[in-house]
């Protein structure tokens, strides 16, 4: 049971990386759209929901690809940094944030859509930068839809199986997630650690579920 | 006698249904200035373009010496740049900050907001004055009407502004609360020193508060 909790925390790890790099982009982007017209908007919308809807295998080709010692930002990353993306829990991370990007930037779009442009207005009026208005009265009434946004895309990533497989691959106690692990102990006809595995697996998404249920938007004021 | 307002404004709004000309024309040494006209005829618009709000398509703004929008000159300052204090029709008190933190607002300039206790002078001062004191650790959704419209001009006011935009005070509140506030009001404003511009389609606040009034109808000063 040891690889269990092991894979566990690989798993947590990789997620919490994914749901933080997807946190600071998600945002900005999210942000940039709710805000700015600009050519190719909607284009570039359908491209960031693409991973919601293409099989994830399919991702982790393109990842591998771009990623690969033959890739362009592979090649890149190799020739000036050394450094490897493929087979990495590093790799797995790059995978993660893309399949779960959506779930954040479409939950941060529609909370600063949502949010009465006057709160914004009155605080022009305030003397207060405008960066300051993002991080004072912006961000704090679209937060609850950010984190409900922010958890979906963690879970999301923690379940990530197709993509991480295909450019991480399944090295245990390196780039096995809980995902990976239980397919492998079914493949290898271990019950037992697939039992374990499952059922922890349930957990963890169950108490994201219910995290996230609370935060959703509408179901408390917007009050502090 | 010099001219306290000097403003030009002009805008085409056009959608699917209707098409709306505004066009403005306001000269006025008034220190209190109310614009009155019936709902829809555009009073907002003009109040939020002279706050930097909303940008007129041609026109200018002047207020005293200085130049706040000239579409000629391509001048167009911020809302910020402005520092004319603005009260919303329905307040727009920040939900997610207490009074306090809401009529502090302004006297922070860094890019977080402060804890609840932060205050200053100015803050403790309009507090005690609009009798907001038991109130400070409220949030917005708390107060009754007639408070929160006290917290949004205490706020306004601690920006120091150079003037004082009020787009109507009364309507969001009932009858009786009404007239007791229009008096509160106006004897707060006598202690001001800035210039203010009312907006309102009630003709108690024109009596009371329009030193000089100007009509608008249909996006037109008439």
């Amino acid at each position: 049971m040891h690889e269990a909790w092991i894979a566990l925390r690989l798993t947590l790890k990789i997620a919490g990386f994914a749901t933080l790099i997807n946190l600071v982009l998600g945002i900005a982007l999210a942000y940039l759209f709710s805000r700015k017209n600009f050519w190719g908007k909607e284009v570039l919308d359908a491209i960031l929901t693409l991973p919601m809807v293409m099989p994830p295998t399919v991702l982790g080709y393109y990842l591998l690809v771009v990623l690969g010692q033959q890739g362009v930002i592979g090649q890149f990353l190799k020739e000036y940094f050394g450094i490897h993306l493929i087979f990495t829990w590093q790799g797995a991370v790059i995978a993660a944030s893309i399949v779960s990007f959506p779930l954040i930037f479409k939950g941060a779009r529609a909370a600063f859509e949502s949010l009465e442009p006057q709160y914004e207005q009155a605080a022009k009026v305030l003397d207060v930068s405008n960066t300051a208005i993002f991080f004072r009265v912006t961000l704090p009434l679209a937060w609850r839809g950010i984190l409900a946004g922010a958890l979906l895309s963690f879970a999301r990533a923690a379940g990530e199986f197709g993509a991480t497989l295909m450019v991480a691959g399944s090295i245990q106690g390196k780039t096995q997630t809980l995902s990976i692990a239980v397919y492998e102990a079914v493949q290898a006809g271990q019950d037992d650690t697939a039992n374990f595995l499952v059922l922890l697996t349930s957990v963890v998404c169950m108490s994201v579920l219910l995290v996230s249920g609370r935060l959703m938007p509408g179901r408390l004021a917007r009050q502090g | 006698m010099s001219m306290l307002w000097q403003v030009r404004l002009k805008k085409h709004y056009q959608n699917e249904l209707q098409s709306f000309d505004l066009d403005i024309q306001i000269q006025s040494a008034a220190k209190n200035l109310v614009l009155f006209g019936p709902s829809g005829a555009g009073k907002t618009q003009v109040l939020k373009m002279l706050a930097g709000l909303v940008k007129p398509e041609s026109g200018f703004i002047k207020m005293g010496d200085e130049t706040l929008f000239d579409s000629d000159l391509n001048i167009n300052k911020s809302p910020q740049q402005r520092s004319l204090a603005y009260v919303f029709q329905d307040y727009a008190l920040f939900p997610h900050l207490t009074v306090r933190q809401n009529i502090a607002f302004s006297a922070n300039k860094t890019w977080l907001n402060k804890g609840k206790q932060f205050t200053n002078a100015d803050v403790d001062e309009w507090i005690v004055k609009f009798q907001l004191t038991h109130l400070a650790n409220q949030y917005p959704h708390q107060l009754s009407g007639g408070q929160s419209q006290r917290v949004a001009l205490a706020r306004a006011l601690v920006s120091k502004p150079k003037g004082l935009l009020l787009d109507e005070p009364f309507t969001a509140l009932d009858q009786e609360l009404r007239r007791t506030l229009r008096q509160e009001l106006h004897a707060l404003l006598q202690q001001l020193s800035i210039p203010m511009i009312l907006i309102s389609h009630d003709q108690e606040d024109v009596d009371l508060f329009g030193e000089e009034v100007i009509y608008i109808k249909n996006g037109k000063t008439i």
